[in-house]
This record gives structure tokens, sequence and C-alpha cells, in this order.
């Protein structure tokens, strides 16, 4: 077996978790033979998987057919869906935007917060009053003096937590094009 | 009008009685039951149809399947066979396949 045919068969057995291990292993054999049998025949790689389509895809054949077919509802069947779908990747089509732009939000938010607390600040030194900016826990609203405090404190806290999402949304997009570059490759 | 919509809804439908009844001529494995759909478009369809399909008439009691070993360097391969149960469905559907067929001619020749 060649490399490109061992991550194949190794996408399809981790997609096909959901079934009992006895019809993994007969399918997974199923799909190796014609896998051989194309390639003996003098068939190029790219031919092969134009034929068999995607691992995602031939996975979901079966388990469709498993999830479709039966006569009723199961927590094994829905748990196949769910393992399907954010191997897959449908999971990331809704955590990406999530990490993505509370990254962004929260790395621009912390600093301003902070500016915020400034501007108060130099008001207050300057003899005016701003109600508009203020911390409010319940009922209790700090001074200027601790709003330039409790700010900064929320301010960096607000950068951190943004540049840890962002971190996390840098770390899926690498794996998503690692394993698009798999499948291509 | 959608087309293509209607027309892989009679593959759909006509699939399982095609596959039953290669196999029941003679024992058929997989990619070859699928070349052989591939010489006529209306019924072409792809490994992720088939072998789910091949899956589900087993577990149903219609096929059964048995590895062969073909020969030196090429993989064993798996046949399928048509069990008794199979053959009655099979005739259960072809007696409505000539339902359709024959409703299909009087109806075009009313």
């Amino acid at each position: 077996m060649e490399q490109w045919m061992n991550d194949y068969m190794g996408k399809i057995e981790r997609y096909l978790r959901p079934l009992p291990v006895g019809e993994r292993v007969d399918v997974a054999a199923e799909i190796k033979s014609e896998m051989l049998e194309l390639r003996a025949a003098g068939k190029t790689q790219e031919e092969i998987i134009a034929r068999l389509g995607s691992p995602e895809e031939l996975a979901q054949g079966y388990l469709g057919e498993a999830i479709v077919k039966g006569p009723r509802f199961s927590f094994r069947k829905l748990g196949a869906v769910i393992a399907f779908y954010s191997l897959a990747g449908a999971a990331w089509l809704f955590i990406l935007p999530v990490t993505s732009l509370c990254g962004a939000g929260f790395m621009l938010g912390g600093p301003l917060a902070f500016l915020a607390g400034v501007v108060k600040f130099i008001a207050y030194v300057l003899g005016f009053e701003m109600p508009w900016v203020a911390f409010q826990f319940g009922s209790y609203t700090p001074g200027p003096v601790l709003t330039l405090v409790y700010s900064l404190i929320m301010g960096v806290l607000l950068f951190l937590a943004g540049c840890a999402l962002w971190g996390v949304t840098v770390w899926i997009v690498k794996k998503l094009s690692a394993t698009k570059t798999r499948l291509n490759g | 009008m959608n087309l293509d919509d209607w027309k892989s809804q009679i593959k759909r439908g006509t699939l399982e009685l095609c596959v039953l009844r290669m196999i029941s001529a003679a024992p058929q494995y997989g990619y070859e039951l699928i070349s052989r759909l591939e010489e006529y478009p209306i019924l072409s369809a792809k490994e992720s149809t088939i072998y789910p399909l091949l899956r589900r008439l087993m577990k149903e009691g219609f096929l059964t399947s048995f590895w062969r070993d073909i020969a030196e360097g090429l993989p064993p391969r798996k046949y399928y066979s048509v069990t008794p149960q199979g053959r009655a469905y099979l005739e259960a559907m072809s007696a409505e396949w000539e339902n359709l067929v024959t409703a299909m001619a009087g109806i075009k020749g009313e």
C-alpha cells in the first residue's frame, strides 16, 4: 500500500467509527480491495480518488444508509451523525466565525476599554463628570480613579482572551488546510 | 423544471432492482457491478451509492457475501450472491415493474 492509500483508509476508518467494529473492518476491506484493483489496472491516484470520492463522501454513504434506513431513532445514530459531522468539518463552520469574530473583537475591545477609563480619569482631573463612562457592578459604581484601575485590568483580560481566541482560530485554519492538503495530495 | 432531480429519483427507485437482478444471474463483486451500471448513464452510480446499498440489502437478508482470491498480486474480491429470500423479493419487484411498464404503455396508447 502506498502512503496516500494508507491516509485514505485511515480517514475512512475514522469516519466509520460509529459503525460496529466487524462491519467497519468489512467495509474497509472492500474499499481497499477496489482501490488495489484499480491501482493494479494502472489507474493513477487522482483517477482512483475521483472514482471513489473523498473519504467523507464515501463514508457518508454508509452512515447515511445506517441513519436513514433504520426503523427507529436511537442515540447511537444521533451519535453517528454528530461524530461524522464534527470529523468532516461542518462543526468548524460554526466554531470558526465565533472564535475569529470574538478574538478580533476582544483584542480591539480591551484597549478601547482602557482608553475609556483614561478619558474618564483625565476628564475627572480636569474637573468634568462623565457619568456615561462607568463600570457598573450591581448598584455599585466605582469612582474615576478606581475606574481607571479596573479598566486597565479589564482591558488586559479582554485583550488576552482575544489573543487566545485568535490563536484558536489560527490553529483551526491550519488544521483544516492541512486536512485539505492531505486530501488533494 | 428540474429534469436531473427527477432522473436521480428514478435511479434511486430502480437501482435496488437492477443490482438484485444482476447479482441473481451470477455472483458479482462491487466494482464489477458499478462498471456494468456505468454502461447505462441513467443508472450509473458511484461507489458511495452502490456499496452502502449492497450493505443494506445484506442486512435485510436479500444478499450474502463471500471473499474470493483471484490471482497472485491482486487483492481478494468480495462477491455478493442472492439468498432465497432475495430471490423472492426480486420476483415480487419484477412483477411490480412489469405492472408499471404495462401501465405506462396503456397510458401512452390511450
